[in-house]
């Protein structure tokens, strides 16, 4: 593994697939494009393994599907979020920032703290 | 919710095209592949090695496909849909197996949701109108009595001011009257006066007109009807010109204002309703007509709301008024529950008729029992594929699974089948309520299924699923897999056996057709030997027309003559009358009268008879009669005389052949006293002379004592019930409206019910009694066809066990009948247990119910009919061994062979 890439903390993916289409329409290709930039490429995930999380995400009623045209006039299914996935995902960032802060701080501690 | 929705959904798309989402799937991961596969070109790949690393980029298709599956929900709705087409297909491999449990499910599901829809119909059946659920009746019980109050006029005008939980109240009282139309057509018709309100409260508009309005029950406000749509096709041909036509209902004028469209009948069945006046003036407590009061509840008032009001006034009221008060107690509830529940607390009863339902899933279940054995049989048959199935990983409740989906193929058809039979059920037991009852039909009934019971066949058709799927199938895969997967495949015994509960299921199904068979056969014998219940009259029945008379009076004229001294004076001006205009008739030959007509049952009378002691007390029929009704009737003197007009007001009697023969054991009868022996509150009457002895006016080979007949002369006014009946002299074509129309003219008070054919009278029995007649014969068939299905499965069921052996014997040349007794011995032997098992209490119960009287009656007919119904269950059964016995004699050894 690169050294400046990382794993994917289980349960993630669901978060970065609310996150990715809430800034905008996108096929399935389209989100894993959209998490490798918004990440910087930092995350590594199979790319297969990312379409039973989609599925799994719409079946919870968090995302809506629709097929549609891509941009090179293929036939493409296109996910949106609906208003019960921008609740969630506000839930889950605040949840997962006050976890994130809580552990950068925990990392940080020095003798002299504790 | 939404997250509840967007799963439905998705199941709901499973379900119904799982291919489809399945190529959706693949187009999205092909799609995916190929921008990958692009934008690795447009990087400088060439094209072959971009698809090839976009494709490891991506993972195994099949992987993602099958977890993407998971996902959706898919993977158990993709095995149930391949469950049901496998179901399908088993359905049409086996089309003997479908029929049986075809017939039987269909019949035993049809039957319990028919009966509860109609229990649901008759107790909580639901008015057609708007707001339905807010319409109430209110009951006054009297709790000393336990009987309702309906002398209520007094609380009605306080509680239509008083009550705020009510938006609206009305009240009925019956209206009988005889319509007569213009051109003299007279008829009686079911009517009621009701207040204005309930026009209001059900906001149901008229077809034509306008429907009762409040200034209809001022007084001095001209007298106005509004009809009905059957009354309105049926008397008035539809005419749209109804509206301000003038009517007369009984002796009283009244002008048509409204016509009500079709499927309107409040409170009942009724079909003409008239403004009931009710003053706000202060009528005294328990007086005034009987009443019923309903109401319309304030929108969001609940029931128990309105209780509690209620209880509160009537609480004021027992205070204010203890001596007619006290003990009164009104009752809220839901309008339909209102009118039939017979005592304050009907949870009892509710309970009672929907815990019949039992009986029809214990139908169920027993049908559903047997059919479990015929499919326990067949799966013997699919041993090996079980086997193999477990051995590649399937699970016992994916195996069960699939024979509970492939069960669940046949019941939902049987329920689809058992609805439609369900509704022609119910058409029938209505048709058969309606007659019995002699009344129409509540106007609230309807022939549609109510979607409750939909749900509940569908529960039912679940239910049957899981007994002949899945008790099977567990069963079936109990035993230890390895053991039996070295069975199927080396050793020639073992495997599936034919266990105890199996046995005793045949064993029941044979029993109880025995018993079913021979009570059919007692009910048949004993309708034969007594015709139908039905005594053969000695004249022709047809030719008399017969009809009770009474003369229509308001309550308030009923009040005023408390002795009935106006009553009887009417009367016998009206009857002189109308005896003169009808004997004037040229279609009638001859009329008379009397409390009954030959056909109807006389009234049951105890008879002191001279030179008896009291003690031995007999009871005979009793009538009083003109003095012409044995003439009228046919009857020939035997001895002494027949009555003469001097005899009306004498104490005489005619007895019958029958009494002579019964009562009196043959002694002479003229000049013999008898009376009228009381008791139970009643004076005895006074002693009659018996002046003449006359044939039977009907016949019957079961007579006994309680069927002799004694006819004492009385004029008509003093008679009641006032039957009168005409003969007529050739055809009868239009004898019933002269009548009505004679009856009209003579005294529109006059009302003429209950105008039929004699040999009509005794109709509701008879279809009640054919009614039951059909049940039993159709449970009877379900048996037999069970009962012989489920020998043939065992039967069959040994075949297949024993292949091998049998091939050896008939390769080593066997005697074919030893071949099949010692294969099929022991089959023989549960048929034969099952034949004396039922046997011993078919003779009980055909020696109870069989009639005394025939050719054969007590233990000889017993043993007749248990005889017939064991050897018919016999050969029936023997006939469904034929077909295996025969297969089993013509397996070759090469079969034998292959079997191994």
């Amino acid at each position: 593994m690169a050294a400046n890439t990382a794993e994917l903390v289980p349960g993630t993916l669901d978060l970065l697939i609310l996150k990715s289409v809430s800034l905008g329409k996108l096929h399935g290709y389209g989100v894993l494009l959209r998490i490798e930039q918004i990440t910087g490429g930092a995350l590594q995930i199979q790319q297969g393994a990312l379409y039973p999380a989609l599925y799994r995400v719409e079946q919870q009623g968090l995302i809506d599907s629709e097929w549609g045209v891509s941009e090179n006039n293929r036939r493409a299914k296109y996910y949106k979020l609906t208003p019960l996935g921008r609740q969630r995902l506000r839930d889950e960032s605040a949840s997962w920032n006050r976890f994130a802060d809580a552990m950068a701080s925990a990392l940080r501690a020095t003798s002299q703290e504790i | 919710m939404r997250s509840l929705l967007a799963w439905l959904r998705s199941f709901w798309r499973g379900v119904r095209r799982p291919s489809r989402l399945d190529a959706d799937m693949n187009d999205e991961m092909r799609f995916h592949i190929e921008m990958e596969a692009t934008r690795m070109q447009q990087r400088g790949m060439s094209a072959d090695e971009a698809a090839r690393q976009a494709a490891v980029a991506f993972g195994g298709v099949e992987k993602y496909r099958g977890a993407g599956r998971d996902a959706l929900g898919l993977t158990w709705t993709r095995g149930l849909s391949t469950d049901l087409k496998l179901g399908t297909r088993m359905m049409r491999k086996h089309p003997g197996l479908t029929a049986v449990a075809l017939f039987a499910l269909s019949l035993a599901i049809g039957a319990g949701a028919a009966y509860l829809e109609f229990t649901n119909d008759l107790l909580h059946g639901r008015l057609p109108f708007a707001d339905a659920d807010r319409i109430v009746g209110i009951v006054m019980w009297d709790r000393q009595s336990g009987d309702p109050e309906h002398r209520v006029t007094a609380e009605f005008v306080e509680w239509r001011s008083s009550l705020r939980s009510f938006e609206d109240l009305a009240a009925y009282r019956a209206l009988d009257r005889t319509l007569i139309t213009d051109d003299g057509h007279a008829e009686p018709v079911r009517g009621v006066e009701i207040t204005a309100s309930a026009f209001r409260i059900t906001r149901v508009p008229p077809l034509l007109g306008r429907p009762l309005i409040d200034g209809d029950e001022r007084p001095g406000a001209p007298a106005v009807v509004v009809i009905g749509y059957d009354l309105w096709t049926s008397r008035f041909g539809s005419d749209p010109g109804v509206i301000g036509q003038s009517i007369r209902l009984g002796r009283a004028r009244h002008t048509i204002v409204g016509v009500m469209p079709q499927g309107f009948g409040l409170p009942v069945y009724h079909s003409l309703w008239a403004p009931l006046a009710i003053s706000d003036a202060g009528i005294a407590r328990r007086t005034g007509s009987v009443i019923r009061v309903f109401g319309k509840l304030a929108p969001g008032m609940a029931i128990s709301t309105a209780q509690a009001e209620l209880d509160a006034v009537t609480a004021r009221a027992a205070a204010d008024f203890p001596a007619t008060d006290r003990y009164l107690n009104p009752v809220v509830k839901l309008y339909v529950e209102s009118l039939w529940s017979a005592v304050e607390d009907s949870t009892m009863q509710t309970t009672v008729f929907y815990s019949a339902n039992v009986f029809f899933i214990g139908l169920l279940a027993l049908c559903g029992a047997n059919i479990a054995t015929l499919v326990f049989a067949r799966t013997a048959t699919r041993e090996t594929e079980i086997s193999v199935r477990t051995a590649l990983g399937a699970s016992r409740g994916r195996i069960a699974g699939q024979l509970f989906a492939e069960a669940l193929v046949l019941s939902s058809m049987a329920a689809v089948i058992g609805l439609a039979f369900g509704v022609y059920a119910l058409k029938w037991v209505k048709s058969v309520v309606v007659v019995g009852m002699a009344e129409p039909m509540m106007f609230w009934w309807n022939d549609r299924l109510s979607p409750s019971t939909i749900v509940y066949a569908a529960i039912l058709a679940v239910l049957a699923a899981t007994i002949i799927g899945v008790v099977p199938a567990m069963k079936a895969t109990s035993a230890r897999i390895q053991d039996r997967l070295k069975q199927s495949t080396g050793a020639t015994s073992g495997g599936l056996k034919f266990g105890g509960v199996w046995t005793g299921v045949i064993v029941t199904q044979v029993a109880v057709t025995v018993i079913f068979l021979a009570i059919v056969g007692v009910l048949g014998w004993s309708a034969y030997v007594t015709n139908g219940g039905e005594r053969t009259r000695n004249f022709a029945a047809g030719e008399y027309l017969s009809t009770r008379l009474f003369l229509d009076r308001t309550p308030e004229e009923i009040a005023s003559d408390e002795h009935g001294e106006q009553y009887r004076t009417q009367m016998r001006k009206t009857f002189t009358e109308l005896s003169r205009r009808l004997a004037a008739e040229p279609g009638i030959a001859s009329l008379t009268y009397g409390t009954r007509v030959p056909g109807m049952k006389f009234l049951y009378t105890p008879l002191d008879i001279d030179g008896r002691s009291s003690a031995e007390q007999t009871f005979i029929r009793a009538a009083q009669v003109g003095v012409d009704y044995l003439e009228t009737f046919q009857t020939s003197l035997v001895s002494g005389r027949m009555f003469t007009a001097a005899d009306l007001g004498r104490n005489v009697a005619i007895v019958d052949n029958a009494f002579v023969r019964h009562v009196l054991n043959g002694q002479d009868a003229v000049g013999r006293q008898v009376r009228d022996a009381g008791g139970d509150g009643r004076q005895p009457g006074p002693w009659l002379e018996i002046v003449g002895v006359v044939t039977d006016l009907t016949e019957d080979t079961n007579k006994k004592t309680s069927d002799a007949i004694l006819v004492t002369p009385a004029p008509a006014e003093l008679i009641r019930p006032l039957y009168l009946a005409v003969r007529a002299r050739t055809s009868m074509a239009t004898i019933p409206s002269r009548v009505r129309i004679v009856a009209g003219e003579v005294d529109p008070a006059l009302r003429v019910d209950e105008l039929e054919t004699l040999d009509k009278i005794g109709e509701s029995e008879r279809v009640t009694l054919d009614f039951f007649a059909r049940l039993l014969a159709g449970v009877s068939v379900v048996a037999m066809v069970l009962a012989t299905a489920g020998v043939y499965a065992l039967m069959a069921f040994t075949v297949s066990r024993r292949t091998a052996e049998i091939g050896i014997r008939v390769a080593l040349g066997a005697d074919p009948r030893r071949i099949v007794m010692s294969t099929f011995s022991s089959n023989f032997k549960k048929i034969l247990i099952g034949l004396v098992a039922g046997t011993i209490p078919a003779a009980f119960v055909t020696f109870a119910l069989g009639p005394e009287v025939g050719p054969i009656s007590g233990y000889k007919l017993s043993a007749v009919l248990c005889v017939s119904a064991t050897l018919m269950v016999f050969v029936v059964t023997g006939l469904a061994c034929v077909a295996p016995a025969r297969r089993a004699l013509h397996i070759q050894p090469t079969d034998a062979l292959k079997s191994e």
